[in-house]
């Protein structure tokens, strides 16, 4: 299997002094899921933004489909069209990622960066639109979506690239319990089509039910623990100290006890919950 | 300071409307080139900051509050030339989404306010804060500028209405468009804003300022020191801006100067400044000074009512709609509001007038999907047969012609199913009060010499007065309500759409696109924040601790919107964007499109012929 992607040594610092990420060394593999998890601020979103090619290390490398991925390559526009065609980035906020005026002009707007012909953008923003049940708010703004819609639109959105990697920042933030379960099957459909997916999260339970690998970033911004949902999960001292999980006390009946306890929307006390 | 239709001449608001297209252009290349791809989520955070900004609630004095431009604010941040464009963008989009600020004037308040205020707020920031790294030399540098950028354009907005009396009126001496002549205009904007606005504008600039300079102070770095040839522009710009004080004065010291001068100076007849001062000597004999003329008395008697009722009037109206909110209150639990006199508090006042505005965007995008006649045209032939006429309307010389395009509204309004009474009710109750109030006055002998009709020893009013007045009223009542029906039948989107197809440039839309969505995110933040506020206050705090919060909130605007910027681009390369929008929807034309742009221009025609023949010359 090829690597889609391979970090060496990687660090980035925003503010000199303050790294971001340091120390990765990370390679994700064609076809791989793999789930990001690490508390707020553990630098989920800047990997994710460097494997998008937006941000890129202050030391170390990285490099995507077998090319280094630096600000330079990604001036040469048949470069920068081949990688933005075959990465798509679904942003945690639906709102700063809806930029267009209505949502079929937002399904629009990568096939027409790409310079694909009119024909085949219609077709594409008529498949993604019927894919993700979104053909009735085609014609309306942006912002009189609820946010489910606003969510799907902002997924069409990426899916109209046709992207063989789908970068997710925290995808199920803001959604209802249905749409989540929505989201886990969209997920499983693109396992099948062999399409990788990095989605970050500190949803434990979401990561457990689609990824088959889970990286663990701990709070001085390194990689902890990488491995199957079961070896991860099983490492709960880990998962404290990286503030994932919580002690929490409850009382039944009469006794009082503590044990780990994962937080997140729609998650299953079962999973990391076990009395 | 957002001169609504009517009031402008067209010499005057055709001449601003084509000076701005160059000056757009070269901002538009400038920012181009410093900015570059990132120009346009940067122009329209800047748009949408710009507007929120005047979404505040900001308490001056004695309980009363007031709203800031932020325009030397947004100079100051990104610099005059994209200033230019963000605030021109966002003037756009509160005159096409809000009615804020008319069509035919949008030429003239983008000259006012995203071009004098930036370029004197920014050099003149520049100039007082010099190299120094000192924030508070900054921040008092920042305040001077807002207050005399401001004010710079009052003044040049006093010299657009003060000069309509001069560029039309009829051989009786009607006034057509704005009826105080530049003596009574100029004074009367200046000191509106000497004494209230300008204040407001200061409180907030320096308050943002010393908030950023304390959590974000990159963003208020220097761009690179500018050449000192620019000063030599700055002071130039300046110059030009004092002319028309000036040449009230030629030869007198400022303040001095008496009829003669004026009567040299402008050819403005001082007949009326004659009579003014001849009034007061005899109202107050004894106050006559020696030495200052008594025409210059009546001047300034003149400024001084002038200022009067303009404030005046701006606060009764301003009362008259606060009153009317507090009787509809909408669904606001009681519990949330708290005693202290009944009046809101400044924390509800602002989330009540941001959830206002929401909700007026959500209900415009209602009315404009209902299956009326105006909705059911293509977005392009509709904006432009609307301000077609919305020009006809400024061209017109009668009343009674005016009258008849009230009623071509009304029937419009009716035909495409907007809600008749509402609709009145919105274009009489703002705009045409407003105007009736503003050019009541005017009536009076005093103002406008010429045969008397109702005798009130000096308060008499004439014949020319009234026509003038009732001539402002009903065109301004006209062009609001073709401008409403724009705001009303539109979708955002479809004029968009519009614009893209009218060959406006991609960039232009895409940012107005983007601005728009960028308001209403930020206006729901704002919301927020201030509800959250409102909940967790006790008691009312002091103006000085108010001022303090509200100036933070707008920093934290300011960050907010820088940064959702950044977020935005990224989003935007993370797909492939290169610079260019292109947009798959190309509307076509219908025979009903060009069946109604036929009858439209033949109304249009007549309705101007019509004027010609019966119209006063």
């Amino acid at each position: 299997m090829t690597a889609d992607y391979a970090l060496e040594g990687v660090r980035h610092e925003y503010r000199a002094g303050a790294p971001a990420l340091a120390a990765i060394d990370l390679t994700i593999l064609s076809g791989q899921h793999v789930a990001i998890v690490g508390a707020n601020g553990s630098g989920k979103s800047t990997l994710l933004k460097m494997l998008d090619g937006l941000v890129f290390p202050t030391s170390g490398a990285i490099s995507a489909f077998g090319a280094p991925l630096t600000a330079d390559a990604l001036e040469d526009p048949a470069y920068r069209r081949d990688f933005r065609s075959r990465v798509g980035f679904v942003f945690q906020e639906a709102d700063v990622q809806l930029f267009c005026s209505d949502a079929y002009d937002e399904l629009a707007f990568g096939p027409l960066q790409l310079g694909l012909a009119r024909k085949e953008v219609e077709r594409r923003v008529r498949e993604a639109a019927q894919q993700l049940r979104i053909e009735q708010v085609l014609d309306r703004p942006p912002y009189t979506l609820s946010g489910g819609e606003k969510k799907r639109v902002a997924i069409a959105s990426v899916l109209t690239m046709q992207p063989h990697v789908l970068l997710l920042d925290e995808p199920t933030n803001a959604l209802d319990p249905r749409s989540q379960v929505w989201l886990l099957d969209v997920l499983e459909v693109w396992k099948q089509e062999g399409r990788t997916v990095v989605m970050a999260t500190h949803d434990l339970s979401a990561a457990a039910e689609s990824a088959d690998r889970i990286v663990v970033l701990s709070e001085d911004h390194t990689i902890v623990a990488d491995g199957t949902p079961e070896e991860v999960l099983a490492q709960r001292e880990l998962l404290l100290a990286v503030n994932l999980i919580h002690e929490h006390t409850h009382r039944h009946a009469s006794t009082a006890h503590k044990h780990a306890h994962a937080h997140g929307p729609g998650s299953d006390p079962d999973l990391a919950h076990g009395h | 300071m957002h001169i609504p239709d009517g009031y402008l001449g067209p010499q005057t608001y055709a001449v601003l409307d084509v000076v701005m297209i160059p000056i757009w252009v070269i901002a538009a290349r400038k920012v181009k080139r410093t900015l570059k791809a990132k120009q346009i989520p940067l122009m329209a955070l800047g748009a949408a900051f710009s507007f929120v900004i005047m979404m505040f609630n900001v308490p001056v004095i004695g309980g009363s509050t007031g709203h800031a431009v932020g325009a030397t604010l947004i100079a100051i941040i990104l610099g005059p030339w994209a200033a230019v464009i963000a605030i021109s963008i966002a003037l756009v989009i509160q005159a096409g989404l809000f009615g804020d600020g008319g069509i035919t004037a949008i030429g003239a308040n983008c000259f006012n306010m995203a071009v004098v205020v930036p370029f004197v707020g920014y050099y003149l920031f520049r100039l007082v804060a010099g190299d120094s790294p000192s924030s508070s030399r900054r921040v008092v540098a920042s305040g001077v500028a807002a207050y005399v950028a401001l004010v710079a354009a009052a003044i040049v907005a006093g010299v657009e209405f003060g000069i309509q009396p001069y560029l039309a009126h009829t051989a009786s001496g009607q006034a057509l468009y704005a009826p105080y002549k530049l003596g009574v205009a100029v004074p009367a904007m200046a000191l509106e804003y000497l004494l209230f606005f300008g204040w407001v504008e200061a409180i907030v600039t320096m308050g943002v300022v010393a908030a950023l300079a304390r959590s974000e102070p990159a963003l208020l770095e220097m761009k690179p020191a500018a050449r000192p040839l620019r000063w030599l522009w700055a002071g130039i710009g300046v110059l030009i801006l004092l002319t028309p004080i000036g040449a009230l004065a030629p030869g007198t010291a400022w303040g001095e100067w008496g009829s003669k001068e004026l009567k040299a100076a402008s050819g403005y007849a001082p007949a009326n400044l004659e009579r003014l001062g001849g009034l007061w000597r005899s109202a107050m004999p004894g106050y006559a000074t020696p030495g200052i003329s008594n025409a210059l008395l009546g001047y300034l008697i003149a400024a001084v009512v002038g200022t009067a009722l303009t404030v005046g009037v701006a606060f009764a109206v301003g009362a008259l709609l606060a009153r009317r909110g507090e009787a509809q209150p909408p669904e606001a639990p009681s519990a949330t509001r708290h005693g202290g006199g009944g009046g809101r508090s400044l924390a509800r006042k602002t989330a009540d007038s941001i959830a206002h505005a929401i909700t007026e965007v959500l209900q415009n995008e209602e009315l404009a999907a209902r299956p009326g006649l105006l909705q059911r045209l293509d977005p392009r032939i509709k904006l432009l047969t609307l301000v077609l006429f919305a020009v006809t309307a400024s061209l017109v010389h009668s009343v009674w012609v005016l009258v008849a395009l009230i009623g071509v509204t009304s029937v419009l309004a009716a035909a495409s199913r907007v809600g008749v009474g509402s609709f009145e009710r919105k274009v009489w109750a703002s705009a045409g009060l407003l105007a009736f109030l503003l050019a009541a006055p005017s009536a009076m002998q005093i103002f406008t010499p010429g045969p008397v009709v109702v005798p009130l020893g000096p308060f008499s009013l004439t014949e020319p007065g009234l026509m003038g007045a009732a001539t402002l009223t009903t065109r301004v009542v006209a062009a609001a309500g073709f401008a409403l029906l724009v705001v009303w039948t539109m979708r955002w989107s479809d004029l968009l759409k519009a614009l893209s197809a009218m060959r406006l440039p991609d960039v232009v839309v895409a940012t107005l696109a983007m601005t728009q969505k960028q308001i209403l995110t930020l206006l729901r933040t704002v919301e927020q924040i201030h509800l959250a506020r409102e909940s967790r206050t006790l008691t009312r705090g002091s103006a000085r601790a108010n001022r303090a919060w509200v100036t933070e909130r707008m920093a934290f605007v300011v960050r907010k919107s820088m940064k959702t910027a950044d977020d935005v681009y990224d989003a935007m390369l993370s797909r492939g964007f290169t610079g260019a929008m292109p947009s798959l929807v190309k509307p076509r034309l219908r025979p009903r499109d060009w069946a109604w742009s036929v009858a439209s221009i033949a109304l249009c025609a007549a309705m101007l012929y019509v004027d010609r023949v019966v119209g006063p010359r």
